[in-house]
C-alpha cells in the first residue's frame, strides 16, 4: 500500500495534475450548482477532452468533479430551496429554513465543513476496507435489498414534520407514482398515459417541481417583504470551530453514507436519507428539524459526500459501478485501456492511489473555495425575492430540458410544481413523496425477485439473517415514534 | 415607493386568498382519494397472468387503495374539525393571489410556448412576465437580468456544452 501511495505521490508532482485537479473542483461546483446537471452528465460531457491527457491527470480531474458536484448542489438546496443534484434534497429541508432565518452564511460554512469530514473519513475507510466492503456488498440478494429499501422507507417516521397521516399521504403518493412505467419484472407497461412516462416519472424533474417550482411560487406569495437581515459570518477558525459539536453526528453520518455508497444502487440520495433521519432520532432537539436544524444539514452533507467514496469501492475492488457517476468514470479508464477491479492494484497501482490521493488533497481546496465562496453567495438571500423567484424558475425549466433534451421532463417539473404547491399548503412536505419515489423502484422490483427466486415463499425475508435484522429494524423505527406519539397523548 | 434595486419597499399589506383550513384540507384530501380511485381502476386494467408470486397490477392495486384509505381519513379529520367548530380558526392563505396565479399561468404556458416559439423568444418574454408577477418593476433590471440570463444560456449550454435548445 505505501508503495502505490509513494508512486501516486510521484505523478502528483506534475503540475498538470494539479491543474486537472483544480479544473475538476471548479466544475464540478458549477455542475452541481446548477439545477439539472449531475456528476455523471458533467464527468460524461468532460470526457471527450480528457482523450489526449495523461490517464491519471484525467481520472483525478474526473474524481474531484465527482466530489465537488456532490458537496456544491448544496449551494442552491440552501439559498433558494432548489437542489442543485437530488442528494441534496435533504439539505435543503434544513438548510432553507436557515437561509430564511438569516442564517445562511452558518449553513453554507456547515454543509462544505460537513461535506470535508465525510468524504476525507469515507476515504480512509475506502483505503482500508475497499475489498472487504464491495465482496460483502456483493453477498446482497433481492431479499436484503428489500430489506433494506423497507428500511429507508421506514425513516417516515423521522423526517415527517407534523402530521404522520399526512406523511403517510404523500408516501403513499410517492409509492405510488414510482409504479408508473414499465413494470421491472415482466415490462408490463402501468399508468403509461404518454409514451415519455415508459421509464417512469423523471426523478430529477419530479424534485425540482416539488422543491424548487413550488418555492418560486412561494416567493411570488412572499415578493412584497423585505430581505432577511443576514447573521454575520465569523473568521475562518470560529467556522471550523462550529463543527465541534457535531463530531458523533459525522461519524455516524460518514459511516452511514459509506456503506450505503458501497450498495450498489442505492447511492447518495438514500445515504442523506438515511443519515438525516438517523439524527434526528438521536437529536437532543428533534423538534429543530424541518425547521432550520444545523445537525439536519451536517448529517445529510456528511453523508452524501461520504457515499462518493463509498461507490468507488465497487469499482476499485471489483470493477463494477456503485453508481451512475461511477459508471461514467469506469468508461472514462476504459478509453485509456484501464480495467478497473482488483488488478488494477497490481497493473496500474497509480491510477488507485490517485483517487485516493485526488480525494484527501482536492478536499481542502474545495473547502477553501467553499468557506470563501460562502462569503459572496449567500449575498443571493439580499435579491429582491422577484428576481431570484424568475432566475429560478428560469433556471430549472432549462435545466430539466438540458438534463434530459425531452420537452416532457419540463412538463414533469412543471406538473409537480404545481402539485407540490398546493400540497405544502395542506401541509404535506415533499421530502416523503422523494424517499417513496428514490426507493419504490427498488422495493417492488426486489419483492418480486425475492418471491420468484423463493418461489413464492415470504419466509425468505425473515429467513436470511441481514434482511431480517434489517426489517426488525425498519419495524423499530417506524412503531417507535408512533408509541411515543401515542403515549404523549394519553398522558 | 421602489428601492434603488426596483423592488417594492413598506408597502401595505398585499391582498390575500383566503379559505378555512378545515376546507382546502378536505378538497386537497378528496382529490387525492379520487386520483387514487383512478389508480385503482388503472391499475385493475395491467395486465398480467404470468403465474408468478406478484402479478404487476397487484402492488399498484395495494398501494392505491392504501392511499384511497389514507386520503380518506385525511378527508375525514377535516370534517371532524369542521364539526367542532375549528373551521374559521386556522386558515389557508395564499398571498398576492394574481400574482401566484400569473407566475403558475406563465410556468406553465413555458413548455408548450418554447416548443411553439423556439427557446430564446420564449425565455426573452417568460423572465419580464414573472418579475412583473413578482412587483418588479424597474425596466432596466428587467433587461439586464433578462439579457444577462439568455447570454449566459447562449455561453454555457449552447457553446460549452452544445446542449441543442428548440
Amino acid at each position: 500500500m505505501l508503495e502505490g501511495f509513494l508512486t501516486a505521490l510521484a505523478v502528483f508532482g506534475s503540475w498538470q495534475v494539479w491543474a486537472g485537479l483544480l479544473a475538476g473542483v471548479l466544475i464540478g461546483y458549477f455542475v452541481g450548482a446548477m439545477p439539472g446537471l449531475s456528476a455523471s452528465i458533467g464527468m460524461a460531457l468532460l470526457i471527450p477532452f480528457t482523450f489526449g491527457m495523461d490517464p491519471v491527470v484525467s481520472i483525478v480531474m474526473l474524481v474531484t468533479l465527482y466530489m465537488a458536484t456532490e458537496y456544491a448542489g448544496a449551494i442552491p438546496a440552501i439559498l433558494v430551496n432548489t437542489p442543485g443534484i437530488p442528494a441534496a434534497a435533504m439539505t435543503a429541508v434544513d438548510g432553507y429554513p436557515m437561509s430564511k432565518q438569516g442564517r445562511a452564511g452558518e449553513a453554507l460554512s456547515l454543509s462544505i465543513l460537513g461535506s470535508a469530514a465525510g468524504s476525507v473519513l469515507a476515504t480512509l475507510l475506502l483505503v482500508l476496507t475497499a475489498v472487504w466492503m464491495a465482496q460483502f456488498a456483493l453477498a446482497f440478494g433481492p431479499a436484503e435489498y428489500f430489506a433494506i429499501a423497507v428500511l429507508g422507507l421506514s425513516l417516515i417516521s423521522t423526517i415527517a414534520q407534523g402530521s404522520m397521516l399526512r406523511a403517510f399521504v404523500a408516501l403513499f403518493l410517492g409509492l405510488l407514482l414510482a409504479t408508473v412505467g414499465t413494470d421491472p419484472i415482466e415490462g408490463v407497461s402501468r399508468f403509461v398515459i404518454h409514451p415519455n412516462l415508459l421509464s417512469g416519472v423523471s426523478f430529477l424533474a419530479a424534485v425540482i417541481g416539488l422543491f424548487a417550482i413550488s418555492e418560486v411560487f412561494q416567493m411570488l406569495e412572499e415578493s412584497d417583504g423585505n430581505p432577511t437581515p443576514l447573521h454575520s459570518l465569523g473568521a475562518v477558525g470560529k467556522q471550523f470551530s462550529s463543527l465541534r459539536p457535531h463530531g458523533g453526528n459525522i461519524m455516524r453520518s460518514t459511516a452511514i453514507g459509506y456503506i450505503i455508497g458501497v450498495i450498489p444502487g442505492a447511492g447518495a440520495t438514500i445515504a442523506s436519507i438515511a443519515a438525516y433521519g438517523l439524527q434526528r432520532r438521536l437529536s437532543k432537539t428533534p423538534e429543530q428539524f424541518g425547521k432550520g436544524s444545523a445537525e439536519g444539514v451536517v448529517a445529510a452533507e456528511t453523508a452524501n459526500n461520504a457515499a462518493v467514496s463509498g461507490a468507488l469501492a465497487p469499482m476499485l475492488a471489483l470493477g463494477i459501478p456503485g453508481s451512475a457517476s461511477v459508471a461514467v468514470l469506469i468508461g472514462a479508464l476504459a478509453i485509456h485501456g484501464l480495467q478497473p477491479g482488483p488488478m488494477i492494484f497490481q497493473r496500474a497501482p497509480q491510477i488507485p492511489y490517485s483517487i485516493f490521493l485526488a480525494l484527501l488533497v482536492g478536499m481542502p481546496l474545495m473547502v477553501a473555495l467553499g468557506l470563501w465562496g460562502a462569503r459572496l453567495w449567500i449575498k443571493v438571500t439580499l435579491i429582491p425575492k422577484p428576481v431570484v423567484a424568475a432566475i429560478v424558475a428560469a433556471m430549472c425549466l432549462l435545466g430539466c430540458y438540458a438534463a434530459e433534451n425531452d420537452i416532457f421532463a419540463v412538463w414533469t417539473a412543471v406538473f409537480f410544481g404545481v402539485v407540490g404547491y398546493l400540497l405544502r399548503k395542506a401541509d404535506i412536505h415533499p421530502a416523503p413523496i422523494v424517499l417513496a419515489l428514490v426507493l419504490g423502484y427498488l422495493v417492488e422490483s426486489n419483492l418480486r425477485r425475492a418471491l420468484v427466486s423463493s418461489g413464492g415463499d415470504m419466509t425468505v425475508f425473515v429467513t436470511r439473517p441481514l434482511s431480517a435484522i434489517c426489517l426488525l429494524v425498519a419495524m423499530l423505527v417506524l412503531l417507535l415514534p408512533l408509541y411515543q406519539q401515542l403515549k404523549r397523548r394519553m398522558r | 415607493m421602489k428601492d434603488a434595486t426596483g423592488a417594492a419597499e413598506e408597502q401595505p399589506r398585499a391582498q390575500a386568498l383566503r379559505a378555512p383550513r378545515p376546507v382546502f384540507d378536505l378538497l386537497v384530501g378528496l382529490c387525492l382519494a379520487a386520483a387514487s380511485v383512478w389508480f385503482y381502476l388503472a391499475a385493475r386494467g395491467i395486465d398480467g397472468n404470468s403465474g408468478e408470486p406478484m402479478e404487476p397490477y397487484s402492488l399498484p392495486v395495494a398501494l392505491a387503495l392504501i392511499l384511497v384509505l389514507l386520503a380518506l381519513a385525511m378527508a375525514a379529520q377535516s370534517v371532524l374539525r369542521m364539526l367542532r367548530g375549528h373551521a374559521g380558526v386556522d386558515v389557508v392563505e395564499i398571498r398576492r393571489p394574481s400574482g401566484v396565479l400569473v407566475g403558475m399561468a406563465a410556468v406553465a404556458a413555458f413548455p408548450a410556448v418554447m416548443m411553439w416559439g423556439g427557446y430564446y423568444p420564449t425565455m426573452a418574454v417568460f423572465i419580464p412576465v414573472l418579475l412583473l408577477a413578482g412587483g418588479y418593476r424597474s425596466r432596466v433590471g428587467m433587461v439586464a437580468y433578462t439579457a444577462g440570463f439568455l447570454a449566459f444560456t447562449y455561453l454555457v449550454f449552447q457553446l460549452l456544452l452544445k446542449t441543442p435548445l428548440p
